[in-house]
Order: C-alpha cells, then structure tokens, then sequence
C-alpha cells in the first residue's frame, strides 16, 4: 500500500538542455518520457519542468541539428538535471538553410507564417558578391519580395517596407540596409537565430503591421574563444566569442569593413562614379548569476557613407543599446526585463560650393518591457507583460556646413511620443490533435507636446495657403489613439504528419516612413502619427495545410489582410524640411491576398525546397477632393505588388567537405507607371503620367550557382574554413531595376536601368579557428 | 573577374497606352507692358518636342485674362496655337491677382486659380563670366556663360526664374565690293536662352544667392554681347510646378527619383475640378539687368576653331535669319558695358 502511495505522488523534475561542446542553453529542445507519454520543450533558457511519479525513467531529448539522446534518471522527489546534447557529425549538418519551420516542429505550432533562417547554413550560400545575407536569403523565401536589386527594405506580404518590425536581441533597427540595400546592415556571423514572422505576431510583439524579424545575436561559446570572420571582394569580417573560465562571463564581439568602391566603378554611368563606405560593429556580454538568472547587454553599431556624385553625399548610423535580465522566479515563472535604446541618424550633405550644408534628420526610442512566461501543464505556456516605450523625433534640420555658406539654418518641429502597451499569450496545447495560441494586446500611444500644430480650412485640400490658424500646445498629449490587437493561432492534426492551421493578427502602427520613392533611400525619415495621422491599423486572416512525408515537408498557406491610414503623397508634395508635412499626405487604404505553398526535402544527400506564391496588393487614396485623387480614386497595385514569384533553392552534399548549391527566383514585375501620352512645354517634350501602376517592369530571374567547401572533419574540430566560390546571376540576365523615360534631343526615349547587368562570380573565405 | 561585371541602361520600346488628348496651357502676365501670349495645344502620341502635330493644336478658343479689379481682356489667335493679347493698357501690376479663362469649342470652360503677382526683386550683379569652349566640329557653337549674386529680400518668401534675351555678333565670309574691300561680313543676331533655371529662398531667406548661372550666350564672334537678364519673381505654385517638371525631363531611374506623377498645373475645368489641363498659366513681375559684355581677350584662334562652321559663305544678313547690320539694340542706349578677360 505505501508503495502504491509513493507512485501516485508526482516530484518535479526541472532540468537544462545544453550544448557539450560550447554549455550554451538550447532552447525549443524536446523532452520526452515516453513511459509516462510526457513531453515538454525547453524554455529560452534551456530549462524544463515535468512531473512524475517515483520510478526509473529514460529522458529522450532531441533537438534540430543535435543527436537524440537517452538519460536514464531515478526520481525519488524533486530533482534537478542537466543533459548535455551533442551536435550531429559536421557531415550531418548540410540541412537546407532556410526552413519554413523545421520539419518536425512545425507541425506542432499553432502559429504559421514563420520562416526560420539557420546562421550557420547562411554562410555557405553567399547570395550577395560572394558574401552570405540575412534579408537577401529572406527574399527567397514566399510572402517576402523587395522592389529591386540594391533597394533598401524588404516587402512582406504586399506591405510597405517601413511595416516590418526588424529586432536585434529586442531593439529595433530603424535602418537594415548597407549600401542602399545591397547588404543587410548586421552581419549573419553574430545571429544565433534568425526568425521572420510573416504578419502573425505573437501579442508579445506590436508597433508594425507587415512583419517581425527577430535577431538574436549569440552569447559566447564556454568552451573556449572563437575566432571566426570572412573575406570577399567587397568586405572583410572578423568576430570572436568565448567565456571566462568558471563560464559565467560570456562574450561576442565582432566588425565588418566593407571598401565596395571597386564594385560601384563597375555600375552604370550613373553610379560608378559613387563612392561608398560602410562598417558595422556589434557587442554582447552576458553574465550568469547562477544557473537561472543572468544579465546580459548588447551594444550595436552601424555606419554608411554614400557619395552619388561630386555635389551631394548622405551619411546614416545606427547606434542601439539593450541590457536584458533573464531569470527563474520560481520552477514555472521565468521573467525577462529588457531596457533599450535605438538610434537612427541620417545626414545629407550639400556640398555645392557657396550653398554647402548639412540636413539631418533623427529618431531615437528608448524601451523598457517586461515579459513573464508562466508554464503550465506539459508544452502549454503563458506569456504576460508590459512595454512603454518613448519616441523622440528630429525630422529635419539644416545648417549651414562651412564658413561663407548661404544656407540659412531651417529645423522642422521635433516630435515626441510615447507608447503603452500590455498583453497577454497564452499556448495552451489542448490535446495531441489541438492546441491554440491566443493572445489579446491593448496599445496606447500619444503624441506629446510641446509642438505648434497648424489648422486649415476644412473645404479645400490642406496648403499652406489654407492655413486658418496656429495653435500652440503644452507639454503633454495632444492626441492619442489606441486600441485592441486580438492574436489567435489554431492548430488542429489531422494525423502525425499532417495539421490544419488558421490564424488572425490585428496590428496597429504609430511610426510611419516618409518617402516618395518606390525604394527605401538616404533622404527618407520618420514621421510618429498626430492630429492629421492616425495609426495605421491592419487586419490579417490566414489558414493553412502542413504536411511532412518521408524526408519531404509541403505546406499550403492563404491569407487576406487589409490595411488602413496608409501614407500616400501629393504630386509634386516637398517631404524634406516641410514645416507643414499634413499638407503633402494623402491617407490611403489597402488590401491584399495570397496563396503560399512550400515543398521541402529535408534530409539525404540532396536537400531542397520549391516555393510558389500568387499574391495581390492594392490601394488606394482616401480624399473627398477630386485635385488629390490619384487613379480617379481607385484602387491600383501597390509598388510591392508581384502576383507570382517562383523559387528553387537546393543542395547536393559531395564528397570531402564540398557541396553544390543552386537558387532560382523568377518574380512577376513590379508595377510601375509608364507615360500615356506627351506634350509640349517650352519646346520640350514633356511626359505625362495620369494613371499610376497600371504598368509593369519586365519579369525578374536569376539563377545564382555556388560551391562550398568545409574544411571540418570531424565535430569538434576548432580551426577550419569554408571556402564559397560563387556565380551570381548565372545567365547575365539584365533584370530591370526601373523604366523611365528621359529627353535625348528634340525627342523621348524610354530606357531600362538594370543594377546589375551581368554574371558576377565571386571568391570568399569564412574561418574559423 | 571584375571585366565580366556591368550594370548597364538600354533604351526600351514600351507601349504608350491611349488616352483621350488633355489640354495644354503655356504663357502668363507679368508686369512688362508688351503684348502676353498664350500656347493651347493637346497631349498626344507624338514622340519629337520641337514639333506638336495641328492635330492637336487648339485654334479656335476665346481666351480672357482678368483681374481681381474687374478688368480683362481678350486674346486673339495668332496661328500655331498661339493667342496674344492686343489691349496696351492692360499690363500687369505687382499685388493684383491674375487669371484665365479658357473657352472651348465644345463648351467647356477652363480656368486658372487668381494668383498675385510678387513684387519684382531687382538685386542682380553680375559675380563672373565663363567661357565654355567647345571645339570645332560639334554641334553647337562655344558658349559664355554669366552669373550672378543675388541679395535676397528676407522679409518676403521669394522664387526667382531667369530667362535671357541677347543680341550676338554673328560672322559671314561677306562678299567682294572691289579691291580690298568685303561688305557684309559682320551682323548681330538676336538670341534667347529658355533653359530652366529657377530657384528659392527657402534655404537661404535674406542672404545672397551667390553665383546663379542667369544667361548663356552663343559665341561666334568678337564683339558687343547685348544682354538682357530677365530675373522674374514667380509664385511659390509655379516654382512648385517649375519643380515637378525638371524633374520629370531628367529621371535616371535611381531609387532616388519620385515616382513618376503628373505635374499638376493651375487651370482645370471650371464644371469639373478633377479635369485638369496640363500647363500653367503663370503670374509673374520681372525685373530686366541689361548689360553690354565686350571680351577682350577673345583670340581669333580659338574663334576659327570653335565657330568656323558657323560662319556661312555670303553676307552675314542674307545667309543668317533674323539678323541685322551692328547697332545698339533698343533699350540697350543706357546699358552698362562690362569689359572682360577670362
């Protein structure tokens, strides 16, 4: 009887899932007891909890990348234990780069619309002059599409570059572009993990309606310092990592030198007489407490120097700070409290002689939030937190930039604002077949003073000829808007390989990027909602099927979004320096739809995937006068809009280290507004455009070829290399970049810019030692 | 490895989508006392500038100008969709608004926003002039080129655009009147320089807008260059519109340009705003800098390379249009006359 006593009492059995070789923390590990058909996941910090009776017991532990291992434990109450896991062979470890999720894991999720990027993997797929890209392998993936090469920005989903919420361990990046977009401004050497979620944020996450690209950058390896970095034709990159001996103090640290003016000398006429400069440099150090808690702070900077020709040159920079605690209240509540800061700077430079200047324009935020995760029974979780954040905006000034200048100094109003927000999450996996992610986010934000706000005459268009009247507000809000994000995932299995899934996301935006060219460019800046801009809203509906067979994965996705209070802009509308901004802005509404389907083969020698989206975006302007109208007040494709994009990514592993890997993207053209008719003004010829993107850019391909060879051979080998020897656009396909149409004489031409109008091979060199 | 690498811009045949013809409106008032004019053509297909098909050339519109004090007059046409005023005394006074109506055979009427006509500013002082050789054998002839500072007012928003009109000694071979003796071998020619040139003083309110290219001139010859500096002051609309239209005729298709927009002018339907013409009909005061510009250090040499395939076989005033034997053009009795080298 008092054996039968002691079985049925239940002992907490919390453990940490580790790394053998480095000690780091995995986290999304899988615990399983298959005797008491327990199974639980690994918290961020590699912690887990599980009740069981007395017994002897086998823990199986797996984790993507690692070998499944058995630990055999004896529970006679409650008991800590720490499992080491082993990375796979380097052999095993050629999966393909880009998961749509991982296979097994992704089957279990409720949530979809996730893409998971494998640092590791990204180095031997070099997708930008020989050098691996985080946003450059994204725009290979469905749903994620740019305007162009060498634009800034990416587009998810049909939205607007300026709604992608871009996070480096928690800190927003207001700028991820080097080079004009050529370069993804952090270096995937530093990313432990790299995640995009494609408009289905979990409530923990708001301020962006399109996307979150979460960055997390790695702690340092306890088992050693780590030297790793790369060379190519354009830059040189270096980084370390390592941890004091007791392994408490942990360390990253790393820069990329970028020298691309050989490469610019080889564009077009009209940029190979740019010259350009960019670095990055990144920080982290972590300090663990005790096996639960640690401290850690990361510290970010980026810097561009861009000179298109011998008149104007622009310069931006980003400077980020964050320190995050970690930390175990108690076996079921972990908490994490992070403060921050991001920067973003931007500078045009005059330079003609007698009108030399400087026009800048900042944002900075400074965060503070805090999340506690509560875990309940089994894989089901609780998330619940609070964040305020504070915005403080410079949209332009100018001063004048050496002595006998005539430029005046000129300063738009600065802007400030403040956002709170609270949510809740919970993942609850009701059964083996359901579980559901729910999560409810209320978000509160108000636009501060002091600030002078101009009032116009409500019957016409807003000018500065219609301004009725100034008032001038006091420190404090002077307007606010707000309100609820409802967040829910389903899942349901059909049977252990296939599931159904179906989401809804609603999103709110208070930040807005301004600018008037179809890319993000230098001159753009950032402009918070007030009295004549509310947030952008967005709602997004999405269902969808995951299936895995037999070293294959499919998935089939579908989704509808509509968005509101977009920015649009007035023909002819003067952005930079404009005391009056509202009266350049059009509001605007959109929406959009797409199917997504994915094939992956996972496993064997050959690895790939196939993706193919149709998918649509539209806006139009919302204006009760018909002079702002743009397309007679209907909706026309937005500039992200490509109905099909294709693209083929595989991977045959060779012998000795070496692999072969081939990508193929094929992308509908972007829209793009050609003339329709000409006249004739001041014995010009002058084009005329009346209806916007009802036209559209020749259909983008490329097939991009790669070699690479691993010089590890075997697991824990330190000191070894990887060699990429690379052929971008394989068939020297001039893609167009834009048409446009230019004077020559008496008469109009229409011409193709293409960026890139040729193969381009490439040689780089990643160490690691 | 890097030889292989190009970006590369070609020229492209898209298709021009058919849309019905728009209005086209060009001219203005300004405060000279002289005739105002007025161009009506229509948008079409046609691919060359210089030449609008009689297609689309308006001819039969009645076309008014009017005042904010009741006065108007009316336009007659001239041929080649042109329409200019006969009234001499209706001329245009800084601080009174301007506008135009527009009728058109089939009834409807377009009209422009009354826009006020800015004070001249007549600060313009000559800072330098350039020479800009271009050798013998191209197309166009070696060019001076003038510039100006320019005090601004700081009391007022002001928008500048420079138009220059000149007379220019031209050259012929001349023809033989005896022994020795060449007759019409030298005339003067009148010349204008319509390119583009407008700026603000939204950067620089109060200080000097130093260097501003204001004129070229064709160089053929020695001699006196008569010059006439029209430095208009526009409004902030047509400045916004001068705008928009530089930077439709020079797009490079970088990721810097605005996307590709119609440029939105001042006269539109009076029944229906959303119908606008294409054009302005502009609103400006002018101030004229005349000046005589003599260059002294001008040496044959280059002349005879630069310009020789300028100067026609016969006399300068029968072979060259619209010239005249050398004398000081009207308006001109007064002007100061700038000696120079460069």
């Amino acid at each position: 009887m008092l054996t039968s006593l002691l079985e049925a009492q239940t002992y907490r059995l919390t453990g940490k899932v580790i790394d053998a070789e480095d000690g780091l923390a995995l986290k999304n590990a899988t615990v399983q007891i298959r005797s008491l058909n327990l199974t639980a996941a690994t918290s961020d910090s590699g912690t887990f909890v599980l009740n069981v009776p007395v017994g002897t017991y086998t823990i199986l532990t797996s984790h993507v990348g690692y070998g499944q291992k058995g630990t055999t434990v004896l529970i006679r109450g409650d008991q800590f234990i720490e499992i080491s896991a082993r990375r796979k062979p380097s052999t095993e470890l050629d999966e393909v780069i880009v998961n749509a999720q991982i296979s097994s894991n992704r089957l279990k999720e409720s949530r979809m619309g996730i893409i998971r990027i494998n640092p590791e993997q990204l180095k031997r797929n070099p997708v930008a002059f020989g050098e691996p890209d985080i946003l450059r392998t994204l725009t290979l993936q469905p749903g994620v599409t740019t305007v162009g090469e060498g634009a800034g920005g990416f587009n998810v989903r049909g939205g607007n570059a300026d709604q992608n919420l871009v996070l480096l361990d928690g800190a927003p990046l207001f700028n991820t572009s080097h080079l004009l977009g050529f370069y993804t401004t952090v270096s995937p050497d530093v990313a432990q993990d790299i995640t995009l979620y494609k408009g289905s944020l979990p409530a923990n996450y708001g301020g962006r309606l399109s996307s979150l690209l979460n960055i997390g950058i790695r702690p340092g390896d306890t088992a050693g310092t780590r030297v790793s970095g790369g060379l190519s034709p354009v830059s040189a990159r270096i980084f370390a990592d390592g941890a004091t001996g007791d392994k408490k103090f942990r360390f990253t640290t790393g820069a990329r030198v970028a020298f691309p003016n050989l490469m610019l000398r080889l564009f077009p006429q009209n940029l190979k007489d740019s010259r350009a400069f960019f670095y990055d440099l990144v920080s982290k150090v972590q300090f663990d407490l005790d096996s639960v808690h640690s401290i850690s702070l990361t510290w970010y900077q980026s810097f561009d120097q861009f000179r298109f020709d011998t008149s104007t040159s622009y310069e931006w920079s980003s400077n980020l700070l964050a320190a995050t605690y970690n930390g175990k209240v108690n076996q079921r509540l972990n908490m994490t409290v992070t403060a921050l800061q991001s920067d973003f700077k931007s500078d045009l430079l005059g330079e003609n002689k007698n009108y030399e200047s400087k026009l800048t324009s900042t944002i900075q935020q400074r965060e503070a939030k805090l999340n506690l995760r509560y875990r309940l029974a089994g894989k089901s979780f609780v998330d619940a937190g609070a964040n305020a954040i504070r915005y403080a905006l410079g949209p332009g000034s100018q001063v004048p930039n050496a002595s006998g200048s005539q430029v005046i100094e000129r300063k738009v109003q600065t802007e400030q604002g403040r956002e709170l927000a609270g949510y809740i999450n919970a993942d609850i996996a009701v059964n083996e077949k359901i579980s559901v992610e729910a999560g409810l986010r209320y978000a509160n934000y108000a636009y501060l003073g002091p600030h002078d706000q101009y009032t116009y005459e409500t019957s016409v268009p807003k000018s500065r000829e219609s301004i009725t009247d100034t008032i001038r507000h006091p420190k404090g809000s002077i307007v606010s808007y707000g309100g609820l994000e409802p967040r829910l995932a389903l899942r349901f299995a059909l049977n252990s390989s296939t599931s159904l899934k179906a989401g809804y996301h609603r999103g709110q935006q208070f930040l807005h990027l301004v600018t008037n060219s179809t890319a993000i460019s230098p001159v753009d800046f950032w402009k918070l909602s007030d009295p004549y801009l509310p947030q952008q809203k967005g709602d997004q509906f999405a269902v969808g099927i995951f299936k895995n067979f037999q070293g294959y994965d499919a998935s089939l996705e579908g989704y509808y979004r509509n968005q509101l209070n977009l920015l649009d802009y007035r023909n002819g509308a003067t952005l930079l320096l404009n005391p009056a901004i509202e009266t350049a802005l059009i509001p605007a509404k959109g929406y959009g739809y797409g199917i997504e389907s994915s094939l992956g083969k996972t496993s064997g020698q050959f690895t790939g995937r196939l993706n193919y989206s149709y998918a649509r975006s539209f806006v139009r302007v919302i204006t009760p006068f018909a002079t702002e109208q743009v397309n007679s007040g209907n909706y026309y494709p937005s500039n992200s809009d490509r109905p099909h994009t294709l693209s083929f990514q595989t991977r045959v592993r060779l012998r000795a280290g070496w692999a072969f890997n081939a990508s193929f993207v094929y992308m509908t053209g972007r829209p793009s507004t050609f003339p329709d008719g000409n006249y004739s003004i001041n014995n010009t010829i002058v084009t005329n455009y009346s209806v916007r993107n009802l036209d559209r850019l020749p259909d983008y391909h490329r097939l991009d070829l790669s070699m690479s060879c691993v010089t590890r051979r075997y697991e824990t080998q330190k000191r070894y290399s990887i060699w990429n020897f690379s052929v971008y656009n394989v068939y020297a396909r001039a893609n167009a970049y834009s048409v446009f149409f230019r004077r020559q004489g008496s008469s109009i031409n229409a011409y193709r810019l293409s960026v890139i109008g040729s193969m381009i091979p490439s040689v780089s060199w990643n160490y690691n030692f | 490895m890097f030889l292989l690498l190009t970006g590369c811009i070609r020229q492209v045949e898209p298709p021009l989508r058919s849309v019905p013809k728009i209005l086209v409106v060009e001219g203005g008032i300004t405060n000279d006392s002289l005739s105002y004019q007025l161009r009506l053509t229509y948008s079409g297909p046609f691919r060359f500038g210089n030449f609008v098909p009689d297609s689309l050339i308006e001819e039969e519109a009645i076309v008014t100008i009017k005042d904010d004090a009741g006065s108007e007059t009316f336009m007659t046409y001239h041929g080649g969709g042109l329409y200019k005023t006969d009234d001499a005394g209706f001329v245009g006074v800084p601080g009174r608004a301007y506008s135009i109506a527009i009728k058109l055979p089939d009834g409807k009427t377009y009209v422009s926003n009354a826009e006020t006509m800015p004070a001249p500013v007549s600060s313009n002082t000559l800072s330098r002039i350039d020479f800009d050789f271009l050798h013998y054998g191209l197309k166009n002839p070696s060019r001076f080129k003038v510039y100006a500072d320019i005090q601004d007012p700081g009391s007022q928003e002001n928008y500048y655009r420079w138009v220059s009109e000149s007379v220019i000694p031209r050259k012929a071979t001349g023809v033989r009147c005896g022994f020795g003796c060449i007759k019409g071998e030298f005339c003067q020619q009148p010349s204008s320089d319509t390119a583009l040139r407008y700026q603000s003083d939204e950067a620089i309110n109060g200080n000097t807008i130093k260097d501003q290219l204001v004129a070229t001139l064709p160089t053929y010859w020695f001699g006196r260059y008569y010059l006439d500096i029209g430095q208009y002051s526009i409004t902030r609309s047509y400045y916004q519109f001068l705008r928009q239209y530089e930077d439709q005729t020079t797009k490079t298709g970088t990721i810097l340009d605005p996307m590709p927009a119609p440029i939105v002018g001042n006269v539109f339907n009076a029944a229906d705003p959303s119908d606008r013409a294409l054009g302005y009909f502009s609103v400006s005061s002018v101030y004229h800098h005349k000046v005589v510009l003599l260059p002294l250090s001008l040496s044959e040499f280059i002349l005879q390379q630069s310009a020789s395939r300028f100067i026609p076989v016969g006399e300068c005033t029968i072979e060259l249009p619209n010239t005249t034997e050398l004398q000081v053009p009207a308006g001109f009795e007064n002007a100061e006359e700038i000696r120079f080298n460069w």
